[in-house]
């Protein structure tokens, strides 16, 4: 991650603009990688300031595909918050910027709850998931979002 | 190249977490 991802421009500048970037050694850190079951590296942990894990990463990611998970991190972060719009608006800049990512689908995913709990308009929700199940028909989140599925 | 500002201690880097009212992104690593 620091040879490749971190030195990365979009990396450096989203870290600094919302999140507080900890680094720890694993062996040193034995307390910290308790508590929050790290085994293996890299181990990214997104945390909350009650301490809650809200979005976990395990293993190397290439730069672009590390942005595309930062703002779907930050949509759950938003999510969680009850800040709806704001989070959806994020989770649309995931698919429309990485729509070949590995994270695009449960970007998609979300951003149909999002603007669910929005405007309570079921609509939203189908137009997103159909469009998930349309561009991703094999992702697990196409397949989460089958509710005529059973 | 960029430059993250990296805290290298969990409970430095929770309590600028709370002050600036952000969540904090824990990078466990190891050395080689």
């Amino acid at each position: 991650m620091g040879a490749v991802t971190y030195p990365d421009k979009q990396v450096a500048r989203l870290l600094d603009h919302h999140f507080v970037p900890v680094q720890v050694n694993i062996e040193e850190a034995d307390d910290v990688a308790k508590r929050f079951q790290a085994l293996w590296t890299p181990n990214l942990n997104m945390i909350d300031d009650r301490e809650k894990r809200f979005y976990h990463v395990v293993g190397w990611l290439p730069p672009s595909e590390f942005v595309a998970m930062l703002k779907l991190a930050r949509g759950h972060f938003l999510l969680s918050r009850e800040k709806f719009d704001e989070a959806a608006t994020i989770l649309k800049d995931v698919f429309d910027e990485f729509p070949r990512s590995i994270y695009a689908p449960e970007s998609l995913y979300y951003m149909g709850v999002c603007r669910y709990k929005a405007s309570h308009k079921v609509e939203y929700l189908k137009e997103d998931w159909i469009m998930l199940q349309r561009f991703f028909p094999g992702s697990e989140w196409a397949m989460k979002s089958n509710v005529s599925g059973g | 190249m960029a430059n993250i500002e990296w805290f290298n201690d969990y409970d430095r880097g929770l309590n600028r977490a709370r002050e600036e009212g952000k969540p904090l992104f824990l990078d466990f690593f190891k050395e080689g």
